[in-house]
């Protein structure tokens, strides 16, 4: 018995080490130049909005769609704003200021995960 | 009599899987905004009726279908948690309570392409809402 208490402490601590959320992300760049032409932003200065811009002129730099998954079934399911953060980060590695047109798939299980939640975004960049 | 119980525990887990599964986020409009758009819309692009909304009336139905979206949401998160409890549950018993939320996933298809005509619409009428 007590043979197995090792065994099974190790296996609980690697259960619980591997709690908590993974993502991926894809980008279709609309300008081929953006990632290299801009210098990177930083992500919480990236902003996100549901709607679009419509009061400051902006450059399409790509759509950006960004996968959170959980890791185990015990974890809570992404929420928006994982999501968000993400997409932050992805839009800030291009170069953007803004992500706008963002829209949200429906949390579930997928493949690869107990919890899957896909979010959209449109990566755009002021004109200064 | 064991294969009419192992045909509605199939039915249960198939249901439950169908119910369960994530849905990818509506398709992202083409670009008719940023400065480096391959397309213009135009009042014309748009139909009769939508063409007349002017910007105070379409900044409420934007908002009255996000809240909608958002309830939605939160209707298809509580019954993917009553999905789950049902799976914990198992048997053909659970099978009433399965949900497969797939009022709520279209409606949010309808809103989502809704709220993008109107997006448009109001970058088309110069409205100052984003």
């Amino acid at each position: 018995m007590k043979r197995l208490i090792i065994p099974a402490a190790m296996c609980l601590a690697m259960a619980l080490s591997a709690c908590g959320h993974r993502s991926s992300y894809e980008v279709a760049v609309t300008d081929p130049n953006a990632p290299t032409r801009y210098p990177s932003n930083h992500p919480a200065a990236v902003e996100v909005f549901e709607g679009d811009v419509t009061d400051r002129p902006y450059v399409t730099l790509g759509d950006v769609t960004v996968t959170v998954s959980k890791n185990t079934i015990f974890d809570s399911d992404p929420n928006h704003g994982e999501a968000n953060a993400k997409l932050r980060a992805a839009a800030g590695n291009m170069g953007a200021d803004a992500v706008v047109l963002v829209r949200y798939g429906a949390v579930g299980i997928s493949f690869w995960s107990w919890g899957t939640m896909e979010v959209k975004g449109r990566a755009i960049r002021y004109v200064r | 009599m064991r294969s009419a119980t192992s045909a509605k525990a199939l039915a249960l887990i198939l249901a439950l899987a169908g119910a369960a599964c994530s849905t990818a986020a509506p398709p992202l409009p083409t670009d008719t905004t940023g400065v480096n758009r391959t397309t213009t819309l135009s009042l014309k692009d748009f139909a009769a009726e939508d063409a007349a909304l002017p910007c105070e009336t379409i900044a409420r139905e934007r908002a009255d279908l996000r809240q909608r979206v958002a309830e939605a949401n939160g209707t298809i998160e509580e019954n993917r948690r009553l999905n789950q409890t049902a799976l914990f549950l198992g048997g053909a018993l659970a099978l009433p309570v399965v949900s497969m939320n797939g009022a709520e996933k279209d409606f949010m298809v309808r809103a989502q392409n809704r709220l993008d005509v109107l997006s448009k619409l109001s970058a088309v009428k110069g409205c100052r809402v984003g």
